[in-house]
This record gives C-alpha cells, sequence and structure tokens, in this order.
C-alpha cells in the first residue's frame, strides 16, 4: 500500500517537475522554478496576442495620403470651370453666327463656315481635328490626335 | 485548491484578453471600411476632375463634338464612381453619411454630364437655344454634385 502511493506521489511529482521544467524552458526561464499554474497563465495570452495583432494588419488601404478634402476640392474646381466653359461656349454662340474668328475656334470643324477663316493665323498646328483638310496651307497631316495643339491655343482661353 | 483559483483566473483573463481583442479587432475594421470608402471616393474624385478638365477644354477650344464625347466619359465614369462608392460598407454613422453625400454627388454628376453631352450635341445641330438651356441646367447640377461631394470629403476627412 505504501509502495504503491510512494509510486504514485513519485509519477506524479515527476509529472509536475517535467512539465514545469519543459514550458519553463520554452519561456526561456530557469528549469523547475515554475509550476503548471502559472506557465497556463503565462503561455495563453501570448497566443491571444497573436490572433489580436493579425485583423490589424490586415486593412491594406491606406493609400491616400492626400487629404480627402483636397482631392473634392480639385474636382469640384474642374467640375466648375467645365460646367463654366460649356456653359460660355453655348451663350457665347447665341448672339451670332459661326462664321467670325471671335472666339479663337481655331480648328472647330463641326461649324459650318468656319473653314477658312483659320487661314494666315499662323499657328502651327498640324492634325487638328476630324475633317479639318479643308484648311489650306498647314501641313495636315491628317490624324485625329489634338491634344497636344489644345495647349498651344491662346485664342480661346 | 489553488492549482483550481489560478486556473479560474487564467481563464478569466484568457476571455478579458479575447474580449479586448475582439474589440480592438472591430475598431480595425471599421476604420478600415472607411478607408476604403474614402480610398473610392478620392480615386474617382480625381477620374471625375480629370473629365471634367477635358470638357472644360473642349468647350474652351470650341470643339462641341469633342465636348460631347467628352461630358459622355464623365457621364459614364460618374456611374462608375457611384457604383464603386454604393459597394462600399461604411461601419460608422459619419461614414454611411458621407457614402450618402458621394453617392448623391455622383448622381448629380452624371445629370450634369447628361446636359453637357446634350448642350454639346444641341450646339453641333446648331440649336444653340437648346443649348444654352442644357448648359445652364448642367451648370446647376455641377454645383449640386460639387456641395455635396465637398461635404462627403469634409466627413471623410
Amino acid at each position: 500500500m505504501l509502495k504503491r502511493s510512494f509510486a504514485i506521489t513519485m509519477a506524479v511529482g515527476a509529472l509536475v517537475v517535467g512539465g514545469g521544467a519543459a514550458s519553463a524552458l520554452a519561456d526561456g526561464g530557469d528549469a523547475g522554478s515554475t509550476t503548471t499554474g502559472t506557465t497556463t497563465m503565462t503561455d495563453t495570452p501570448t497566443t491571444v496576442a497573436t490572433t489580436v495583432t493579425t485583423p490589424v494588419a490586415t486593412p491594406v488601404t491606406v493609400t491616400t495620403p492626400v487629404q480627402g478634402d483636397d482631392v473634392a476640392e480639385h474636382a469640384a474646381n474642374d467640375v466648375m470651370a467645365a460646367a463654366n466653359g460649356v456653359q460660355n461656349e453655348a451663350i457665347a454662340e447665341t448672339d451670332d453666327d459661326d462664321a467670325g474668328d471671335r472666339h479663337g475656334a481655331n480648328d472647330d470643324s463641326e461649324e459650318s463656315g468656319d473653314h477658312g477663316h483659320h487661314r494666315g493665323q499662323g499657328n502651327d498646328q498640324s492634325g487638328n481635328d476630324d475633317g479639318d483638310t479643308g484648311h489650306s496651307g498647314r501641313g495636315h497631316d491628317g490624324s485625329d490626335d489634338d491634344d497636344s495643339v489644345l495647349s498651344a491655343q491662346s485664342g480661346g482661353e | 485548491m489553488t492549482n483550481d483559483i489560478r486556473i479560474r483566473r487564467a481563464g478569466r483573463i484568457l476571455t478579458l484578453a479575447v474580449m479586448v481583442g475582439s474589440l480592438l479587432t472591430l475598431a480595425s475594421t471599421a476604420g478600415a471600411s472607411n478607408a476604403t470608402l474614402r480610398a473610392s471616393v478620392n480615386s474617382w474624385s480625381r477620374t471625375i476632375g480629370i473629365d471634367a478638365h477635358s470638357v472644360a477644354l473642349a468647350a474652351q477650344n470650341r470643339h462641341p463634338r469633342r465636348m460631347t464625347s467628352s461630358a459622355l466619359r464623365f457621364r459614364s465614369d460618374a456611374l462608375r464612381a457611384r457604383a464603386a462608392v454604393a459597394r462600399q460598407r461604411p461601419s460608422t454613422t459619419g461614414g454611411k453619411r458621407a457614402q450618402k453625400l458621394a453617392l448623391a454627388a455622383f448622381t448629380d454628376y452624371e445629370a450634369a454630364a447628361q446636359g453637357w453631352a446634350a448642350a454639346g450635341r444641341a450646339r453641333v445641330l446648331g440649336n444653340r437655344a437648346v443649348a444654352g438651356r442644357r448648359a445652364r441646367a448642367a451648370a446647376i447640377s455641377a454645383r449640386a454634385g460639387n456641395k455635396l461631394l465637398l461635404a462627403a470629403g469634409r466627413v471623410l476627412g
């Protein structure tokens, strides 16, 4: 009886000491100085901490260092400029026919009677717009790409 | 007995840590969804601004046909912006308010673009009275859209 109880005590003791030593070694501490109770306390928060930190890393959308207000303001300014531009374009033509060149309409091929008004302007446009082939002495290359020309035009601005 | 108390205490600490972790996770995802909304609004605002700039440029240079095509591009981008912003799921009240404002802004921009395109078409056809009316109506929509977009930008910060 005594032998059996001694054996059980020894076995339990060995388990406790072995477990404590193992967890203490895992924690980097001294072997045998901790008990099983404390190891469960120290080990579990570390695993929780990892589950907490991972979601924080997931949001990838911090791609806008610019203030939202600034971007909106820029866009609003551009939209307002467009609105005013379209309005001016529509209003400016209401009082007269298209025959004049007042607005510096260099390459507005859509307007009837606009051909021929660009002669002698001296601008060095090449390939202004579609249907511009009627203009004389300009050296058109027939291409429709006129975006590069826009900044060079000064009459309409 | 003491081990039991320790285990219970460890359990309590664990529960507390999990609760704090979930709170942190919730807070971070809320911030993430608002940040995603801000990024979306900003990026589409930029696109809209670029489109508006090309509308303004075409109008200034008296290119009604190009103005119409730019306005149509502006319109399709406004619609895409609206769809993109609608897909966002802001978690905070401020974020939801900003989303509503941005959606309304892009709806107004879409209306403005339709007006610009109509004005351009009328202008090409030589119907200047209609062009003027459409341009004026479009300017009202554009102004309303600007106010809403700026308000959304302010809310998003």
